[in-house]
């Protein structure tokens, strides 16, 4: 991942500054999104085409609860 | 020193009967965080005054008979990350220093009710975004078993100050392992229960879908007494459960422990195969064989795989920069470095990613779901390893070497519980040879806290050389 599109993303997508903290995180960045995202991308791979997202906010699917 | 040795199940009766008085134990308690402080540094806020006028009340209503239940009069603790009314937030950053917020977080406002009495509250990790509790700001939570390890986290103030009696229960949070990390390496119990058996409403969110709060408690008995208060349907909380309330105790109470015989209980070595470090794997292998030694039937799954913990991290890493995008643009010098970094990094993940997390998720609650048709509980260690110092840069994984600030390291084995939403209960199992504890953990069914807390409590009263074995500090 090239550390310029990082930089674009945080200017012109999120509407932010590069600062020098950040202009310093990115390179690290770049080697490790490029994993995460690709991990990501291979285990999506896989899915059955119906899978729908989990509900975000909503409680854990309710089994047969045993005392 | 002697009330504050005591368990919740020890004191109530004492003070029901007015044998103990709230005061006098609440005093003790400020004592003991006095004595104890400066070796472990779990406190960042004491709140002796309304301490002492809280049990003061309390103790005046048991006087008059009005006796609320095993809660009442008892002195607790909160994590730095739930609010409460009059008293200083912070969240254990300087990005809200001088945040007192007007109102209590759903939870404290429970503890009132119940008539426990808040002595302070607990330091953590920065914003709960790390399992280490070496803070930044306030400096890090020390480990009452050997002050120059850490504590785990992010409860780890928590998680001390029930291990070294400065407290008798603690309130928690758990988005990733943070209850049960910190039990673990502390030597005590703690749950994540249900995601929305309890509310959140009022606790500073870390990530929104994976946050859960719980106790930490010095037993399984306590543990289930500080849930039963705790939890509870609430309508102004999005994540909340309508699920009747229970008595956790109940199952516990006046009766032998859960015979274990026909339980039917899930591993899965292949998860953590390579990862563990000798001690927790030896102290992991004689857990389950006393299982299996009182009659479990043992059932080794191929479930899960890694993809849950690699996969799952891009919720956290999202939601979190989402709730501190406005902070890290106006403030953001603010935050300790290790925070700094990890929450920066989440505004580069697309929302493709995010959505197939979740897709992920819905997969992984169906495998579950499956799963639990042939198991009443999954068991696993709660950590790959014992406390290590304060500071140690680089810790192994498996066979790779990385910093536990910025690595989920620590989380490998506890964030498939926040994912998956699964109530989940830490508990020591054993020592490492320098007399390290080490836990393991008792996941249930969705909203099977009862149980869990059953089987936890068979394997606690069964092996009282773990359980009632305390820190250095108590001598």
């Amino acid at each position: 991942m090239e550390i310029s599109t990082l930089q674009k993303a945080t200017t012109e997508i999120n509407g932010r500054k590069l600062d020098a903290n950040l202009e310093e995180y990115l390179p690290r960045y770049a080697l490790e999104l490029e994993g995460l995202l690709r991990a990501v991308r291979d285990v999506a791979r896989n899915f059955p085409e119906e899978l729908a997202p989990a509900a975000v906010f909503s409680a854990a699917p309710r089994q047969t609860i045993d005392k | 020193m002697v009330l504050m040795q005591k368990t919740i199940r020890e004191l109530a009766p004492l003070l029901r009967s007015k044998a103990v008085s709230p005061v006098e134990l609440t005093q003790e308690c400020l004592q003991r965080i006095e004595q104890t402080e400066p070796a472990i540094n779990a406190f960042i806020t004491v709140t002796a005054d309304a301490a002492l006028q809280a049990a003061a009340t309390v103790e005046a209503e048991i006087l008059r008979g009005r006796y609320r239940g095993p809660l009442h009069g008892i002195p607790y603790s909160a994590k730095d990350l739930y609010m409460t009314r009059g008293i200083a937030t912070t969240a254990g950053s300087a990005v809200l220093a001088g945040n007192v917020p007007a109102t209590n977080a759903a939870v404290i406002d429970a503890m009132e009710t119940a008539g426990a009495v808040l002595v302070g509250k607990n330091n953590l990790h920065e914003f709960a975004y790390g399992t280490t509790s070496e803070n930044d700001r306030f400096g890090p939570c020390r480990n009452p078993w050997d002050p120059r390890r850490v504590t785990g986290g992010s409860s780890g103030g928590s998680a001390a100050a029930v291990a070294a009696g400065s407290s008798t229960f603690s309130l928690g949070t758990d988005t990733g392992g943070s209850i049960r990390i910190p039990a673990s390496f502390c030597g005590v119990v703690g749950i994540k229960p249900t995601y929305g058996r309890v509310s959140k409403r009022g606790v500073i969110p870390l990530s929104w879908s994976m946050d859960h709060t719980g106790p930490i408690a010095r037993s399984v008995w306590d543990a289930a007494a500080v849930l039963t208060a705790m939890a509870g349907y609430d309508p102004d909380d999005v994540g909340s459960a309508a699920i009747p309330t229970e008595n956790f105790t109940a199952g516990l109470d006046g009766e032998q422990p859960l015979d274990i015989r026909g339980l039917k209980v899930g591993i899965c070595p292949r998860y953590h195969e390579g990862m563990l470090q000798p001690a927790v794997d030896q102290a992991f292998t004689q857990v389950v064989a006393w299982f299996e030694n009182q009659g479990a039937q043992l059932r080794e799954l191929s479930y899960p795989d890694r993809s849950a913990f690699t996969v799952g991290s891009i919720l956290t890493m999202s939601e979190a920069y989402t709730y501190h995008e406005q902070n890290l643009e106006s403030c953001g010098e603010k935050y300790g470095p290790s925070i700094r970094y990890r929450l920066e990094k989440g505004q580069y993940i697309p929302a493709s990613a995010y959505v197939n997390a979740q897709r992920l998720r819905q997969q992984d609650r169906q495998k579950w779901a499956e799963i639990y048709r042939e198991i009443d509980v999954f068991l696993s260690p709660t950590v790959v390893m014992p406390p290590f110092p304060i500071g140690t840069p680089t810790v192994m994984f498996g066979q790779e070497t990385v910093n536990p600030r910025v690595h989920p390291v620590l989380m490998f084995l506890t964030s498939l519980g926040d994912f998956n939403g699964y109530p989940v209960l830490s508990l020591p199992c054993g020592f490492s040879a320098d007399g390290l504890p080490i836990g393991f953990q008792i996941q249930g069914k969705p909203f099977g806290e009862a149980k869990v807390f059953r089987v936890a409590y068979a394997f606690e009263q069964a092996h009282p050389e773990v359980s009632e074995r305390k820190c250095g500090l108590w001598k």
